[in-house]
């Protein structure tokens, strides 16, 4: 095989290569047109989560699979709710997704794990109240622990 | 892998230091504490070390500009966790790799669970959160 030299005219003729950059999804475009400042932020942060995370001896192993963070962006493609806080989106080690919802003394954590289990916890005053497993194919109960959250402000 | 055993060589009234990653401390009541995402695995093990042996300083270079979680041995055991060394294990620059160990449930627990004890050491009053150190700011002199 004969070696690639970098000089000025192999250069011109190599191909461009794009890299991919953070394209406007589909949910995005719908955060944005729908008014929903938290879903946007939330889409954002899963993608930083998601690209950014790396192995960190001492901490531990941050990467995020791509299954694991669409499965975290199709529970948020599932809530209905427009009016909700801007919820922080982490990972934990191992790769697992959180996102957390707070509003005065309740607090709602979705979790996605790698193996494609993802729970919701409702916590009041920093302690969990109720955890349960997700199921995705209930889209009507998606959003009720959300709610729960919301209902105490009004 | 999850600690295999408790290592009791490991004392109760030692402490842990734990580093968080930049959204892993929240404040709550005023108080600012580690979340729960900063001792949660997939593997039930989370890497620590321990202070009698590796300094906060030198703990610090390890992790320049993070925050760590300082952690009573006595509280992470309370709630069910165990402690193994993993020297093998400690980021390379470490000064004493035996100072490096696991936390973790021994027997494999269900989320919800697991969440739960990892909540219940993170809000312990006695967990301190410990900024990094501004490199712009001159230490104070020895009294």
């Amino acid at each position: 095989m004969t070696p690639f030299i970098a000089t000025d005219a192999t250069l011109a003729e190599r191909p461009q290569v794009i890299v991919p950059q953070h394209n406007t999804t589909q949910l995005e475009k719908m955060a944005v047109s729908a008014g929903t400042p938290w879903l946007y932020s939330a889409l954002s942060q899963l993608w930083e989560v998601e690209n950014t995370g790396q192995l960190i001896p001492g901490i531990g192993d941050l990467r995020v699979r791509e299954e694991t963070a669409s499965r975290a962006r199709l529970f948020l493609s599932l809530v209905s709710i427009t009016d909700l806080p801007v919820p922080t989106v982490t990972a934990a080690s191992g790769g697992s997704v959180s996102i957390i919802w707070s509003m005065g003394d309740r607090e709602v954590k979705f979790a996605c794990y790698p193996d494609g289990q993802a729970m919701i916890y409702k916590c009041e005053d920093d302690e969990i109240v109720e955890p349960r497993a997700v199921n995705f194919a209930e889209v009507s109960s998606v959003g009720d622990q959300l709610r729960w959250m919301v209902q105490q402000s009004r | 892998m999850p600690p295999l055993r408790d290592d009791d060589r490991i004392a109760d009234d030692s402490f842990l230091l734990r580093a968080l990653l930049p959204k892993w401390s929240i404040v709550k009541g005023g108080r600012e504490r580690p979340t729960s995402d900063s001792l949660l695995d997939s593997n039930f093990e989370n890497s620590c070390f321990i202070e009698e042996e590796l300094s906060i300083a030198e703990v610090q270079l390890l992790f320049p500009g993070l925050k760590l979680a300082r952690l009573p041995v006595s509280v992470v055991r309370r709630e069910g966790f165990a402690l193994e060394r993993r020297p093998e294990e400690a980021p390379v620059g470490c000064l004493k790799p035996e100072a490096h160990v696991v936390i973790g449930a021994l027997l494999a627990l269900e989320r919800g669970d697991y969440e739960r004890c990892a909540r219940h050491i993170v809000k312990d009053p006695t967990v301190q959160v410990i900024h990094p150190v501004d490199p712009d700011v001159p230490a104070l002199p020895d009294a």
